[in-house]
């Protein structure tokens, strides 16, 4: 093949005929392409092409602890969606130009190509646009592609294999040319994951992990603010991963370093294939759980406790088949929840480890059961004890604790453990 | 923010409720000044569990931690038991750092393991029910705490006994 492109009217003309003749079977398609055509490759596609900012590109995220994921994310022998993820923030690309980067080469080595794609999913297809070439690769080297027609945030929180088609024509040819499949996993989340989650510094172990939005951007599919996420992540942890609660001392499982870290890796694995440290839990590995999967699609929760030394009314624990005390009596040394704001009396929160009781009176059954969720710690804290029946609002520690100086008098806001890095804790 | 002094008072709570004036310190063999370095439970040490995973964690207050996972290989994964070491400086610091573990434990108080028949450890606190899923004790220098984490679960007891042998030949190893 020359060096350069044939162009002109005759060269558009004679690949017209060209055309139809290898339509009719008169001549091949090698014989159309060498004449009509060019070589394209597509060789890199980068989401996250920067990496200081995420509201014109994908975020910085990373496999888990131990794998990054390099930009470009896509490049030739990937085939899996999963090898090739990028994330996505509704907040920061609201009304923004959201663009992809690009890397082509070509033979002849002057070519000028269109180039498309069709499909996208979430991202949308990609409108058909000139790109030159230098020496057989693309000016620049990866090429900007605006997603004009990408639809992040129509359909809230969500994770998408999307597939492109890509489609090229050069040297005269009229028509479209397939170039290369390609798939990816898209996560889109409602804004900036917050802490123990970091943006920077890039590369980090504190970046996002792709292999922990898998769950949580399933949990809160379709939300489309801060409080339904959370709320959907705490009942999925609360009724679908088959956790139970420690009724032999209520001890965590899921933090080590004294309460400072939170082992995501291991808690993975047991999401994956029930391994890792098992399936028993106690308040503080669910607050951390709520709290982590949370605010990795945008929410602002941490895990704060109550206490110290107060009654329990009966509940129903995580795992456990109806309303009760546990194994080690209707008391808690202290309780861990996942809070909003400053886990004040008026601060909602969101409890993953046990169903309180709904009704009108929480303190005797029949038990209603009903998710903590988005629910304010205590309405009235300074209330005169015992609280009159029918009680009707919607106030945690009243529906959690005996109705007595024991029980609802005993059970305060205390704070974060002091290890807890505000009860963000660091992932691991 | 966090309530620095509502964690102190509740600290000393947890002393009282575990009676801890009554045994910080003391050992039931040699010393209290015995300090155990480099303690490792390995693979064919403990009978019929299988190490799946040793890890060694970040350490606590300089001191080292290390995670065991082991499996019973008969159970299809389903009795899985945790064990978690931590190395502490002193007799004493190890004892403190035992009520610095259950004071994160939801109870408000364990049973002493020797009321349910378990003799292990200078100090030990079994679980509630009938068998002892959990186990946490002190030998020496030396914190150690067993937990259940399988679907099947099942008394801890004579794990810990053997870890508790293993501890105690690292003593018997001391020169001196």
């Amino acid at each position: 093949m020359s060096n350069q492109c044939r162009s002109g009217f005759l060269h558009k003309l004679f690949c017209f005929f060209l055309k139809i003749l290898r339509i009719l079977h008169v001549v091949s398609n090698a014989f159309y392409r060498k004449q009509c055509s060019c070589e394209l490759k597509l060789v890199a596609i980068s989401f996250n092409h920067n990496s200081s900012a995420f509201s014109g590109d994908a975020m910085n995220v990373r496999r888990n602890f131990a794998n990054a994921i390099s930009v470009p994310e896509w490049t030739i022998g990937k085939t899996l969606a999963t090898d090739s993820p990028a994330a996505y923030t509704i907040k920061e690309t609201q009304g923004k130009k959201i663009t992809i980067k690009v890397k082509f080469t070509v033979l002849p080595k002057t070519a000028k190509a269109q180039i498309k794609a069709d499909g996208g999913g979430v991202l949308g297809p990609i409108e058909p646009q000139t790109v030159a070439f230098l020496s057989g690769v693309s000016v620049p080297e990866f090429v900007s592609f605006e997603l004009k027609h990408q639809s992040i945030g129509a359909d809230g929180i969500k994770v998408e294999d999307i597939t492109w088609d890509w489609k090229y024509r050069c040297c005269g040819g009229s028509e479209w040319e397939p170039l290369q499949t390609t798939h990816h996993r898209i996560y889109i989340i409602l804004e900036q994951p917050t802490l123990p989650w970091k943006q920077q510094p890039f590369s980090d172990t504190q970046n996002p992990w792709t292999e922990a939005l898998d769950y949580a951007c399933t949990w809160a599919a379709g939300k489309h603010n801060r409080d339904d996420a959370a709320s959907a992540i705490t009942q999925a942890v609360n009724a679908t991963l088959g956790l139970v609660y420690d009724n032999a001392a209520g001890a965590s499982h899921y933090t080590s370093g004294g309460l400072a870290l939170f082992e995501l890796t291991q808690f993975l694995n047991y999401l994956k294939n029930g391994t890792g440290l098992g399936n028993i839990v106690n308040c503080t590995d669910c607050a951390t759980i709520t709290t982590t999967f949370s605010n990795l699609v945008g929410c602002d929760l941490h895990a704060s406790k109550m206490g110290y030394s107060f009654d329990l009314t009966p509940f129903r624990g995580i795992g456990a088949a109806g309303f009760g005390c546990p194994g080690f009596g209707c008391g808690f040394s202290f309780h861990e929840v996942a809070w909003k704001g400053a886990h004040g009396n008026a601060d909602p929160l969101f409890d993953a480890c046990l169903r309180v009781d709904g009704d009108s009176n929480p303190w005797t059954a029949p038990h209603s059961e009903q998710f903590p969720v988005n629910i304010t710690f205590s309405t009235n804290p300074g209330a005169p004890l015992p609280l009159a029946v029918p009680f009707n609002a919607q106030s945690y520690k009243e529906r959690l604790c005996t109705n007595d100086a024991g029980g609802i008098g005993s059970c305060n806001p205390v704070g974060p453990w002091p290890s807890s890095s505000n009860g963000r804790r660091p992932v691991k | 923010m966090i309530n620095i002094e509502a964690d102190e008072a509740y600290r000393k709570q947890v002393k009282t409720n575990y009676e801890f004036s009554t045994w910080a310190g003391h050992t039931k063999e040699g010393t209290a000044d015995v300090r155990l370095t480099d303690v490792r439970i390995g693979q064919e040490q403990i009978k019929r569990w299988k190490l799946e995973e040793a890890e060694e964690l970040p350490a606590v207050r300089q001191r080292r931690e290390r995670r065991y996972i082991y499996v019973a290989p008969e159970s299809g994964g389903r009795r899985r038991l945790l064990l978690t070491t931590l190395e502490c400086n002193s007799v004493l610091d190890a004892h403190e750092s035992l009520i610095d573990v259950v004071m994160t434990y939801m109870a408000p108080r364990l049973p002493r393991c020797e009321s349910k028949g378990l003799e292990v450890g200078d100090i030990c606190f079994g679980s509630h029910g009938d068998a002892n899923l959990s186990v946490i004790f002190a030998r020496f220098n030396i914190l150690a705490e067993t937990k259940n984490a399988g679907t099947e679960p099942v008394s801890v007891d004579e794990f810990a006994r053997e870890v508790d042998s293993i501890i105690l030949s690292y003593y018997g190893r001391t020169p001196g």
